[in-house]
């Protein structure tokens, strides 16, 4: 999906930050490609008239009381969002990809969170009037982060999306949820998270007070170097700003990759020192090495443990708990000796995507709204076969139980559509049996 | 190409072509990717297991990077783990972080003990660690090498790094010495500095320079340079202990 982030002074119009998707899908190349797009401005690039124009339409309507959320021309949606009183966000997207506003202003909200969480809104809102070139400078700290969240194919998950935490389901969390108290009350640290990769295995009543967005960043920061095919550092101290908490002091995100993708983190102020963290982690989970090996064997990177088998017909979910906020989905429901290929699962992400963002858009409209006004009528079942040339090209379904359980479910284009219904109920009563 | 400035000790207290023979391959067998010829990432609870007939004790010393954003400090890290070093497309590091490198070594004994060494490099954004307080404080906590990053086209920051060092040493305790090393990255870009002025750093102020490039960064260079590092570090220590 592509996207373009900017972020610009409205005070004299200039762009403090500008991320592209096609950019960065180029940047994917060999290093010749990114050279010389740095030496020819590409025409992916945005011109500074454009951004010119962008700032001066929300400028110009904000001087006549009008709050600009939104503009569209032939081929782009353009959404606004305002930072503080001299910063703008706007976040340029294709309208053809018709993505739901819901969705949308969630990503702003992403967006903005990780710019408060790295480095902070009051630092920001000072550093932005008196210095503004020293802004941009430490605005290139969120790039690659900015960049992993315009490019959702990165990380594969769907809590951007839902917004719910992301986890893992059909194993026994008390174990983990007994290392995770252990190492909370001796380091007297009320937020804990344990993770493998991105997704949450347990997390302390803490953590899970932080609003969604910050679980969502946090996660995101934890397992950076997941995605970027880097060094995988064992411990990392970060210092993190949690608007939720108190946003004028900082906090420090500790890391420690346990075994494989499994992290433990805590949120902190000026105690424990790394090394303290490292020793009272290692001393809680050392006796629990079997244990976390086999989280990480088993639960990587189907999500599912191995106990959960699902219909062959079934190629991608994602399962909501709405009353919990979390969720839980795969790109490789069938386990096989061969993990599958990057592009299967790209092409199965954007299919999912595209079912779950279809669904948000028709469930946000008001169905049957003649006569009664309050008749608040909800979808629960939907089934959806894409086709294209008269040729279907695949099968999802949608299905919700009690307002809370979700399930979105991408078939496989020859299932007998018959079959769709059943097998989504099966499906779904299982997953709620285990989140 | 890599080069590297020769070292001030002609004597070793490593066996340096111990590392050719078949006791060291079977140790890095064990620290080595399977598939490719790199070090392993290891974690908390996954080492290296090697038998206690080879390997008899297990040392680990911190190390800390220190340099401007931008410089190649986490590129230096991926090099000693024999992996490309490239500053392209690169992050800049968010507040610290700590990569362990275990390395085996055989001193040169008369009983010729193989000791493994861990190496826990603290790469510390710089960003960060200016905006930061906290961040200094517990990176320069019980040191035991510092290596100063400088990038080849920064003629300032390289002026500065003397100073940078002097101001390091006496945030460090007096009684526990640490080593400096300076490494000068990216050496094949646009270069400002020259062999010569790291030559004339290193007689001046008796600090051991290494340039290092963008480009041919392997599993033989990174050998190299943690060789280099294993003997400066068991030198340190025999020194400190009254041993030589």
């Amino acid at each position: 999906m592509a996207y373009c982030l900017v972020f610009v002074n409205t005070n004299n119009g200039h762009p403090l930050l500008v991320r592209s998707t096609n950019i960065l899908e180029r940047n994917e190349h060999t290093p010749e490609i990114i050279l010389n797009l740095l030496e020819r401005p590409s025409d992916n690039q945005i011109p500074l008239a454009l951004i010119g124009i962008l700032t001066s339409s929300y400028t110009f309507s904000t001087k006549f009381g009008i709050t600009l959320r939104s503009c569209h021309t032939d081929d782009c949606t353009i959404h606004f969002h305002q930072y503080n009183d001299h910063l703008l966000m706007c976040l340029l997207e294709p309208t053809e990809y018709d993505v739901p506003n819901e969705c949308t202003q969630y990503k702003l909200v992403l967006l903005r969170t990780l710019f408060n969480m790295i480095i902070g809104y009051e630092y920001i809102d000072k550093i932005s009037q008196t210095n503004p070139q020293k802004l941009e400078n430490d605005l290139n700290l969120v790039k690659y982060y900015v960049d992993t969240i315009l490019n959702d194919e990165r990380t594969f998950s769907f809590g951007d999306l839902t917004q719910c935490a992301d986890t893992l389901c059909g194993f026994d969390r008390n174990i983990m949820y007994s290392c995770l108290k252990q190492i909370s009350d001796n380091l007297q640290c009320e937020h804990v998270s344990i993770t493998l990769s991105n997704r949450i295995i347990a997390s302390s009543t803490g953590w899970s007070r932080l609003t969604q967005a910050e679980q969502y960043i946090l996660t995101l920061l934890i397992a950076l170097n997941d995605y970027s095919n880097d060094i995988l550092p064992t411990v990392r101290d970060m210092p993190v700003y949690l608007d939720s908490i108190d946003r004028s002091h900082n906090y420090r995100l500790l890391s420690i990759r346990v075994l494989g993708q499994v992290y433990v983190s805590i949120l902190c102020s000026a105690t424990p020192k790394m090394s303290e963290f490292e020793s009272t982690v290692d001393r809680y989970c050392h006796s629990q090495t079997e244990h976390i090996q086999n989280l990480n064997s088993l639960l990587y990177p189907r999500s599912f443990h191995d106990n959960i088998i699902f219909d062959h017909n079934v190629q991608a979910l994602i399962y909501v708990n709405r009353q919990t906020h979390f969720c839980v989905s795969t790109l490789e429901p069938t386990k096989t000796s061969t993990p599958l290929s990057r592009t299967i699962k790209k092409h199965r992400y954007g299919l999912l995507k595209q079912f779950y963002m279809e669904i948000v858009r028709i469930d946000k409209e008001q169905i049957l709204p003649l006569g009664n006004i309050n008749n608040e009528t909800k979808m629960n079942e939907m089934y959806m076969l894409n086709d294209d040339d008269s040729q279907i090209e695949h099968k999802c379904y949608f299905l919700r139980e009690q307002d809370y359980f979700e399930l979105y479910v991408l078939f496989d284009v020859n299932i007998p559509t018959i079959a769709l219904r059943g097998i989504a109920k099966k499906t779904l009563m299982m997953l709620r049996k285990n989140l | 190409m890599a080069t590297l400035i020769v070292d001030d000790h002609p004597t070793a207290l490593l066996d340096h072509q111990w590392l050719n023979s078949d006791q060291a391959l079977e140790c890095l067998k064990a620290i080595k990717e399977r598939t490719e010829n790199q070090l392993r990432d290891f974690s908390l609870l996954f080492n290296p297991t090697l038998p206690h007939s080879i390997v008899t004790k297990q040392y680990r010393y911190k190390i800390l990077l220190v340099g401007k954003t931008g410089c190649g400090k986490t590129s230096l890290v991926r090099a000693l783990m024999g992996k490309e070093f490239s500053t392209l497309n690169s992050q800049p590091t968010l507040g610290i972080q700590t990569t362990n490198i275990y390395w085996p070594v055989r001193i040169n004994q008369s009983t010729k003990p193989v000791f493994m060494f861990r190496l826990d490099f603290w790469d510390v954004g710089h960003t960060s660690s200016t905006r930061f307080d906290y961040i200094d404080k517990d990176s320069v906590d019980s040191l035991d090498m510092i290596i100063f990053v400088v990038s080849a086209a920064d003629r300032e920051g390289f002026n500065e790094l003397h100073r940078l060092i002097e101001e390091k040493q006496s945030q460090c305790s007096p009684s526990r010495r640490f080593i400096s090393l300076v490494f000068i990255t990216k050496f094949d870009q646009y270069p400002v500095l020259t062999e010569n002025d790291a030559n004339e750093f290193q007689t001046k102020y008796n600090i051991s320079v290494y340039l290092l490039s963008n480009a041919y960064s392997t599993m033989r260079l990174a050998t190299g340079y943690l060789n280099l590092i294993s003997e400066k570090l068991y030198r340190r220590d025999l020194e400190l202990t009254g041993q030589l």
